[in-house]
């Protein structure tokens, strides 16, 4: 009787999983590879905590050292102290059936340009009033501009914020062989990350 | 033959009455825009012109605001005549509803005596003689305070701001960030406060 | 009978009208040629406080008196590099000496030349979205502050807001008696190596 290898056995198996892993991954580096940059978006998880202190100058001595290079991140500027969170228990408690849509412009310095007309919030006008005063002070990153609008459907599930970015066009000075990924597009304090849709969704 | 001069009938000179209204129309339109200028100018209080601050082209577009938001250093000549100048400076303190104006915060500053002159020979002092002057111990004690009840963590929107006449010695403004460096990410930033033109105009 | 011909009117200027043009350009040239500013308005300018660290920054700007300034960034580190060579047989005081005399000598302008460097700075910055600068300038005690308010005025707001800046006060005897100034080799962020310049306080 052919007695049974087991060692042989694990020893193959963990050969082939393994070779599975390399192909899978290789073929994940190859559909990224293959998106438009502006598609690529660096996922909000860890972004939350990240608090951007603008860089301090250093007085025990100095290095001098060539321009650092960074990737172009499009996503709320958090270095300009003007910038406000909405609280999003605060918006939960004063109204939890929210339905608040708001089309804004980014101008080229990358603030968010609305006017009355641009909201949508019959029945909600405390809630939009609230979404209103944070929204007027998010400045994003110079580095798209376009339409960019949001959609606060608190009554939803998995969907309460939705931001429609398909209106948004990178800067036609920015050179073509830079990529723009998209970053963290909302300034909003205590909001699950799963609650946040991006994409085109109305 | 006699010949009758005929009296032209003497009409009115439509070209003379178009140049005439233009002229008006220029004058009220350059007279309007200057006389608007010093009506904002008055409404703002003249002293905002007297306190010479440094001009700056900078494209920060804040609306300006009267209303005091944070910890404010307004740095003046004690004597605008001398050339140069001991320098008084008023700790200016917003008020807990955020109502109270730089002037109002000020006139408050001079009546809880929240101020003190630097020394004319402040320069010449050594970097400890400096910081022993009662102009700096007011400074060190108020940013302190008030980092106490108002800065409990780092965040990028702690700021203390300086309000001051723009040939204040960098010494001061100096010594006042190291004051706020002191406590670390805390108070990351100071605000100069500066003048800019809204809108300049120049035609050459 | 003869009749006399009329005489040819005279051309004569119509002087109503001529002095009508005379002003109406006068007004015209007053108003183009006069700045008009409709109101000053305060802005703020956020200026980062310093830290007791060790520094990072492509531009050094050090003031010195009220008309020239002291330039550095990582185009000194050749001739750094070169000096440390050359002269390395020179204790470390004698070579941080000739090191910063040459760098003195070389990058030492007036503010007017400070202005075009800035200009030329913004430009760079704007061709690069993806490169970010730290310009630290470094001013005397007695220096008025309108001075540095006017340099980072000129380095604020450009178009992607890549440039950073910082100020500290310090003098240019302080970079001359500085502990060591040196050529540190670092990698950069596509993994190549360069040649930074150090100075410790």
């Amino acid at each position: 009787m052919k007695q049974f290898n087991y060692k042989k056995i694990l020893l193959w198996g963990s050969v082939v999983f393994f070779i599975i892993v390399i192909l899978l991954l290789g073929w994940r580096e190859y559909a990224i590879s293959q998106l438009p940059f502006d598609d690529l978006r660096i996922p909000p998880l860890g972004i939350e905590e990240k608090l951007e202190i603008p860089p301090r100058p250093g007085i025990q001595g100095i290095i001098i050292r060539g321009p650092e290079i960074h990737s172009l991140v499009f996503e709320i500027d958090l270095s300009k102290p003007g910038v406000r969170f909405l609280d999003w228990n605060a918006l939960t408690q004063i109204d939890p059936n929210t339905d608040v849509k708001v089309s804004c412009r980014v101008n080229v310095r990358g603030r968010l340009v609305f006017s009355q007309a641009d909201i949508l919030m019959e029945g909600h006008t405390e809630a939009g009033l609230m979404i209103q005063r944070a929204l007027r002070t998010w400045i994003y990153r110079p580095y798209k501009s376009g339409i960019i609008r949001f959609w606060f459907n608190l009554p939803s599930k998995g969907r309460k914020l939705i931001i429609d970015i398909t209106g948004l066009r990178r800067r036609g000075d920015i050179p073509a062989y830079v990529p723009v990924y998209n970053g963290k597009l909302y300034s909003i304090d205590g909001i699950p990350v799963s609650e946040v849709q991006v994409g085109k969704y109305f | 033959m006699a010949f009758v001069w005929k009296d032209e009938k003497k009409g009115l000179s439509l070209p003379g009455l178009i140049d005439i209204i233009f002229l008006l129309l220029i004058f009220s339109l350059v007279t309007l825009s200057v006389s608007q200028t010093n009506i904002e100018t008055k409404k703002r209080g003249s002293k905002r012109i007297d306190f010479d601050l440094p001009e700056t082209k900078t494209g920060e577009t804040e609306e300006t605001n009267e209303i005091l938001q944070t910890l404010m250093f307004q740095i003046e000549d004690v004597d605008s005549t001398h050339v140069r100048n001991a320098k008084i400076v008023f700790v200016l303190l917003p008020s807990v509803k955020n109502s109270i104006t730089i002037k109002q915060a000020k006139l408050k500053a001079i009546q809880d005596s929240l101020f003190a002159v630097f020394p004319e020979n402040f320069l010449n002092l050594t970097d400890r003689e400096f910081k022993q002057t009662k102009a700096c111990r007011l400074i060190h004690s108020q940013i302190k305070m008030y980092k106490e009840s108002h800065f409990f963590k780092p965040s990028f929107t702690n700021s203390v701001e300086i309000r001051a006449v723009k040939d204040t010695e960098f010494r001061i403004v100096n010594f006042i960030m190291e004051q706020c460096s002191a406590y670390g990410d805390t108070i990351p930033q100071i605000v100069l406060r500066t003048m800019a033109g809204k809108e300049v105009v120049n035609g050459f | 009978m003869a009749f006399k011909r009329n005489r040819e009117r005279k051309r004569t200027i119509e002087l109503v009208s001529f002095m009508d043009m005379i002003f109406i350009l006068l007004v015209f040239f007053l108003v183009t040629s006069f700045v008009i500013r409709t109101s000053y308005q305060e802005r703020s300018l956020y200026v980062p406080t310093p830290k007791n660290t060790l520094g990072r920054a492509q531009i050094l700007i050090q003031l010195i008196g009220n008309d020239r300034v002291f330039w550095m960034d990582e185009s000194a580190s050749d001739l750094v590099s070169k000096i440390e060579e050359n002269y390395g047989y020179l204790s470390p005081v004698h070579l941080r000496n000739k090191i910063l005399s040459e760098l003195i000598k070389q990058n030492s302008f007036s503010f007017n030349k400070l202005g075009e460097k800035l200009e030329n700075l913004r430009t760079r910055a704007e061709k690069n979205p993806s490169a970010k600068f730290f310009v630290l300038i470094r001013s005397p005690n007695d220096m008025p502050y309108f001075r540095i308010v006017d340099i980072i005025a000129k380095l604020s707001n450009t178009k992607y807001r890549n440039i950073n800046y910082g100020c500290v006060g310090g003098t240019i005897a302080q970079i001359k008696k500085c502990k060591r100034i040196y050529i540190v080799a670092e990698k950069d962020s596509n993994g190549k190596k360069r040649k930074n310049i150090r100075i410790d306080f």
